[in-house]
C-alpha cells in the first residue's frame, strides 16, 4: 500500500485535496450532500471534463491547446443551426458528422502550425482559436437554430438514477486512460512530451504523435459542444467562452492541478479528473454558500498555485 | 615588479573524488602568446576556469603583476583584468557591437541616460586599436562568427584586460579568418596583454605560439618556448607512457560481409567526401578531435542530419534514409552522445525506456502486450546487469553507468544489424565500462557491425579491429589494429593526414 502511494504521489495528493474540499462543502454548505446537488456537480463536470481529457493529451505531448473554447462554440452553433430543429435522422446525423469533422480540421490545423511551421503551441492555438471564433461569429452573432428534439436525451436522459451524460463521461475517462497507459500511441505521447529529441532518435514519428494529440483534443471539444447543445437546446456562439477564460484556461487549470506537468511527459487522465471535479466542486460550494466573486477568484488562484507548487517540490526532491 | 603578468602557484582542485589538478604552477608573461595543450580531461579547462573566477582552487594562490588576488567570481576576475573568451561566445545577437562591448559599463549622460554617441566613439576606438573594420552600430547577430569573436576580443581589451584567455577560438574559423584572428592577437601582444590560447589544433599552435604548456592527467608535463619543441615530441608529451589499466575483451580474428558502405558523403560545412565500410563481426573505431565531424557522420548515417551528396548502402542494398525511423527499419541502431538529452526520456521508467524503440513489435491492435514487454525487458536488463530497485524505477534516478546500459538495452531488444555507439562509456564508472566493452564485443561476435565513436584513445585502441581518424570533416587516416597507437591516432587527428 505504501509503495502504491509513493509511486503515485501526485495523484494521491490531488484526490486528498478533493476530499478535503468536499468535506469543507459537506460541513459548510447547506444542501451540499443532497443527492440532487451531488448529481448536479457531476453533470456540471461533463462539459469541462470532456475538454480537459483532450487537453491532457495535448499537454502530455508537450503542447497546449487554446482553441478548444472556440471549437466548442463552432460545433455548437453549426450543429444547432444546421439541424434547425429537424427530428429527421437523415438530417441530424450528417450534421453531427460534419461538425465533428470541422472540429477535426481545427485539430489538423493546430498540429501543422506546431509541427511544420514550428510555431510555439501557445501562440499557434491562440491564433487558430481566434480564427475559429471569427468563423463562428460570421455565421451568427446570437444563438441560432435548434437541436433535433431527441438529441436532448444525451444531456438530460437518465439510466436509472444516473444521467446518461455522466455515464458517457465515465466511459470517456476510462477509454482515455486506457489509451494513454496501454497503447503504443499513449507511450509515444509520453515520450514525445518528455523528450522530443530522444523520442525521435528512438524512431518515433513525433509529427504523427502531435497530430494525434491535437485531433483528439479538438474531437473532445466537439463532444463537449454536442453535450452543451443537448442541455441548452440551442447553440450559442459564445458558449465556449470569448476570451479563452472559460473552457480554454479552465481545462488547462484542471490538467495542471491534476498533476500533469506543463512541459509534458508526466501526468495523466486520472489526475485531470480530480482537477475538473475540484473546479465543479468549488463552483458548486461557492454557489450554495454565496461566496463573494472576489473570494472565488482568490481561492481558485490559490488552489492552482498551491497544487502546482507542491508538484514542483515533489519532483525536485525526487 | 614581476616579469609575469599572471602566476598561478600550487593550484590543486578536486571535484567529488576526482583530482582535476594536482599542485599546478602556471605563469604567463605580458606580450606573449602562451598556448595550452592537452587531451580532454587533462586539466587545462579547469585551470582556466579557476583563473577566470568560475571555480575556487582547493589550494594554491594566484598573483597578478606580483600581487596576490582572490578571484571569487567571474565578475571579480573581470574587474581584476582577466578576460575569457569561451568557445560559445557570450554575445547578445540582437544588440549592436558597441552595446555588447560595453555591456554593463555603458556610457551615460549626466542624468544616467545612455549616451549612444559616446559609446559608439569609444567602441570605434577599441576596434581601431585592434585593426578591426567593424561598424559599431552593426547588429552582432548579422556578423560572421569570426567577426563576433573579434567583438569579444574588443570587449576584453576595453576592459583593460591584462590577461586574455581564448578557449578553442579556431574551432569555427576558416583559413582566412584564422589569419585575421592571428593579426588581432598580434595587436593584443603589442598592448602587453598576456594571451593564453587553448587549442587542440596543434598545427596552429606552431603558427601562433611563443610558449607552450602541456597538461596531462591534472599536472603540467612541461612548459617551454615553442622553438624548443617539434610536433612529434609535443604529441608524445601529451600522451605520456600509456599503461592500460583497463581490461578490454580480446579482439576477434574473423570479419564477415559488408554491413555498411558509405560513399562520398558530404554535409554542408561539417562533412566532406566521407567514405567508409563496416563489416559484420567488426568493431570500427572512429577517432578524432571534438568538432572533427564524427557525431555528424553518425547523425547523417542514422537519418538525423540530411546529407547533400553521397550514398549509403546497407547489407548490399542502397538505403535512402531521411529519418531515424527508416534507419531503424533498415536494421540500424544509434546510441547518441548525450544520453540525458537524446538517449533517454527522463520522466519514464526503465521498462518504458528500454521498450521505446521496439513497441511496434509487441503490440496487438495498438495495445501493448504487457507480458511480452515485461519478459523482453527484464531479460535484456538482466543480461546487462543493470542495477535498479525495480523495472518501474524512474530512469532519472539511476547512475550514469546504469542509464547508459538502459539505452544500450533499448537497442539490443531491436536486434540491429549495425549499431553506432557515440561515446559509449562517457561518464560511466569503471565496472560498467568493462561490462559495456564486453557487451560490444559479444554483439560483434554474434554478427552485428559496430561503429564506435570515442574521444578516449585507449578505448579506441583497445576495442577496435580497425581505426578511422577524422579531421575537419574528412577521414584523414585509417589504421589497422596493429598500427593504431596513441601517437599515430593523435597525430592524424591533430594535424590531418599529412604533416
Amino acid at each position: 500500500m505504501g509503495k502504491f502511494l509513493r509511486a503515485h504521489v501526485e495523484v494521491v495528493t490531488i484526490y486528498a485535496l478533493l476530499v478535503v474540499i468536499a468535506a469543507v462543502g459537506a460541513v459548510g454548505a447547506p444542501h451540499f450532500l443532497k443527492p440532487e446537488n451531488l448529481l448536479n456537480i457531476l453533470l456540471q463536470s461533463v462539459a469541462l471534463g470532456l475538454v480537459a481529457i483532450g487537453q491532457t493529451f495535448v499537454i502530455l505531448g508537450g503542447g497546449i491547446d487554446l482553441s478548444v473554447g472556440a471549437t466548442i462554440s463552432m460545433v455548437a452553433v453549426y450543429s444547432s443551426g444546421l439541424m434547425a430543429g429537424s427530428p429527421a435522422l437523415g438530417v441530424a446525423l450528417p450534421v453531427l458528422l460534419l461538425t465533428v469533422c470541422m472540429a477535426l480540421v481545427v485539430g489538423l490545423l493546430n498540429s501543422q502550425l506546431v509541427s511544420r511551421l514550428h510555431i510555439t503551441p501557445f501562440i499557434a492555438t491562440m491564433a487558430s482559436g481566434s480564427l475559429v471564433q471569427g468563423v463562428v461569429l460570421m455565421y451568427t452573432k446570437r444563438p441560432k437554430g435548434r437541436i433535433s428534439p431527441w438529441w436532448g436525451y444525451f444531456a438530460n436522459g437518465t439510466f436509472g438514477p444516473v444521467p446518461v451524460a455522466v455515464l458517457f463521461l465515465i466511459l470517456a475517462i476510462v477509454a482515455a486512460h486506457f489509451l494513454l497507459t496501454r497503447t503504443v500511441m499513449g507511450r509515444y505521447i509520453f515520450a514525445t512530451g518528455g523528450s522530443e529529441r530522444s523520442a525521435r532518435l528512438s524512431g518515433i514519428r513525433t509529427e504523427r504523435v502531435i497530430l494525434f494529440t491535437y485531433l483528439f483534443s479538438s474531437f473532445m471539444a466537439a463532444l463537449s459542444a454536442l453535450f452543451l447543445i443537448s442541455r441548452m437546446g440551442v447553440g450559442d456562439p459564445q458558449v465556449g467562452g470569448l476570451n479563452y477564460d472559460l473552457y480554454d484556461l479552465n481545462s488547462i487549470a484542471a490538467v495542471l492541478v491534476g498533476g500533469t506537468a506543463l512541459t509534458g511527459g508526466v501526468g495523466g487522465v486520472i489526475g485531470t479528473v480530480a482537477g475538473f471535479i475540484i473546479v465543479s466542486l468549488l463552483n458548486n460550494i461557492f454557489n450554495l454558500v454565496g461566496v463573494n466573486t472576489f473570494y472565488q477568484w482568490i481561492i481558485r488562484g490559490l488552489i492552482i498555485l498551491g497544487a502546482v507548487a507542491v508538484y514542483r517540490m515533489q519532483r525536485k526532491r525526487a | 615588479m614581476s616579469e609575469y603578468v599572471v602566476e598561478m602557484r600550487g593550484i590543486s582542485k578536486s571535484f567529488g573524488g576526482v583530482r582535476a589538478l594536482r599542485d599546478v604552477t602556471f605563469r604567463s608573461r605580458g606580450g606573449q602568446v602562451h598556448t595550452v595543450v592537452g587531451q580532454n580531461g587533462a586539466g587545462k579547462s579547469t585551470l582556466m576556469n579557476i583563473l577566470s573566477g568560475v571555480y575556487a582552487p582547493d589550494s594554491g594562490e594566484i598573483l597578478l603583476d606580483g600581487q596576490r588576488v582572490r578571484l571569487a567570481s567571474p565578475h571579480e576576475a573581470q574587474r581584476a583584468g582577466i578576460s575569457i573568451i569561451h568557445q560559445e561566445l557570450n554575445l547578445l545577437p540582437d544588440l549592436s557591437v558597441a552595446a555588447n562591448v560595453f555591456m554593463g559599463r555603458e556610457s551615460r549622460h549626466r542624468f544616467g541616460l545612455l549616451d549612444f554617441r559616446e559609446q559608439s566613439r569609444r567602441a570605434q576606438e577599441v576596434l581601431a586599436r585592434l585593426g578591426m573594420n567593424i561598424d559599431p552600430a552593426e547588429r552582432v547577430g548579422n556578423l560572421s562568427v569570426a567577426q563576433q569573436q573579434m567583438v569579444e576580443i574588443a570587449k576584453a581589451l576595453s576592459l583593460n584586460a591584462r590577461v586574455v584567455i581564448m578557449d578553442e577560438p579556431s574551432a569555427t574559423l576558416g583559413a582566412a579568418e584564422l589569419e585575421r584572428l592571428f593579426e588581432v592577437i598580434s595587436a593584443l601582444k603589442e598592448h602587453g596583454v598576456a594571451v593564453i590560447y587553448i587549442s587542440h589544433r596543434l598545427g596552429e599552435i606552431f603558427q601562433i605560439a611563443d610558449w607552450v604548456t602541456v597538461f596531462r592527467d591534472g599536472v603540467i608535463v612541461d612548459s617551454l618556448a615553442i622553438t624548443g619543441i617539434d610536433r612529434t615530441s609535443l604529441v608524445r608529451m601529451m600522451i605520456g607512457s600509456s599503461s592500460f589499466t583497463e581490461q578490454f575483451p580480446p579482439r576477434s580474428a574473423s570479419v564477415g560481409a559488408e554491413a555498411l558502405r558509405v560513399e562520398h558523403l558530404s554535409c554542408a560545412q561539417v562533412l566532406s567526401d566521407v567514405s567508409l565500410v563496416v563489416h559484420t563481426g567488426e568493431i570500427v573505431g572512429l577517432a578524432g578531435l571534438m568538432g572533427s565531424g564524427r557525431t555528424e557522420l553518425a547523425q547523417a548515417i542514422f537519418g538525423v542530419r540530411p546529407h547533400e551528396s553521397g550514398s549509403i548502402t546497407i547489407a548490399g542494398k542502397p538505403a535512402r534514409i531521411r529519418r531515424p525511423w527508416s534507419a531503424i527499419g533498415r536494421g540500424l541502431g544509434y546510441l547518441p552522445e548525450s544520453r540525458k538529452e537524446e538517449g533517454l526520456v527522463m520522466g519514464l521508467s526503465v521498462t518504458q525506456n528500454v521498450a521505446l524503440a521496439s513497441l511496434k513489435s509487441r503490440q496487438r491492435l495498438g495495445f501493448i502486450t504487457r507480458n511480452a514487454e515485461r519478459s523482453a525487458v527484464s531479460g535484456t536488463v538482466a543480461s546487462l546487469n543493470v542495477t535498479t530497485p525495480s523495472l518501474s524505477q524512474e530512469v532519472e534516478r539511476l547512475s550514469g553507468g546504469n542509464q547508459q546500459k538502459v539505452v544500450i538495452a533499448k537497442w539490443l531488444i531491436c536486434k540491429p544489424d549495425l549499431i553506432i555507439f557515440d561515446e559509449p562509456t562517457r561518464g560511466v564508472d569503471v565496472a560498467a565500462k568493462v561490462e559495456i566493452w564486453r557487451l560490444m564485443r559479444e554483439l560483434a561476435d554474434r554478427g552485428a557491425a559496430i561503429l564506435m565513436i570515442s574521444s578516449e584513445i585507449p578505448e579506441i585502441i583497445g576495442m577496435s579491429d580497425r581505426v578511422l581518424v577524422m579531421h575537419r570533416g574528412r577521414i584523414a587516416g585509417e589504421l589497422s589494429a596493429d598500427q593504431a597507437s596513441e601517437e599515430a591516432i593523435l597525430t592524424i587527428a591533430s594535424f590531418g593526414g599529412s604533416h
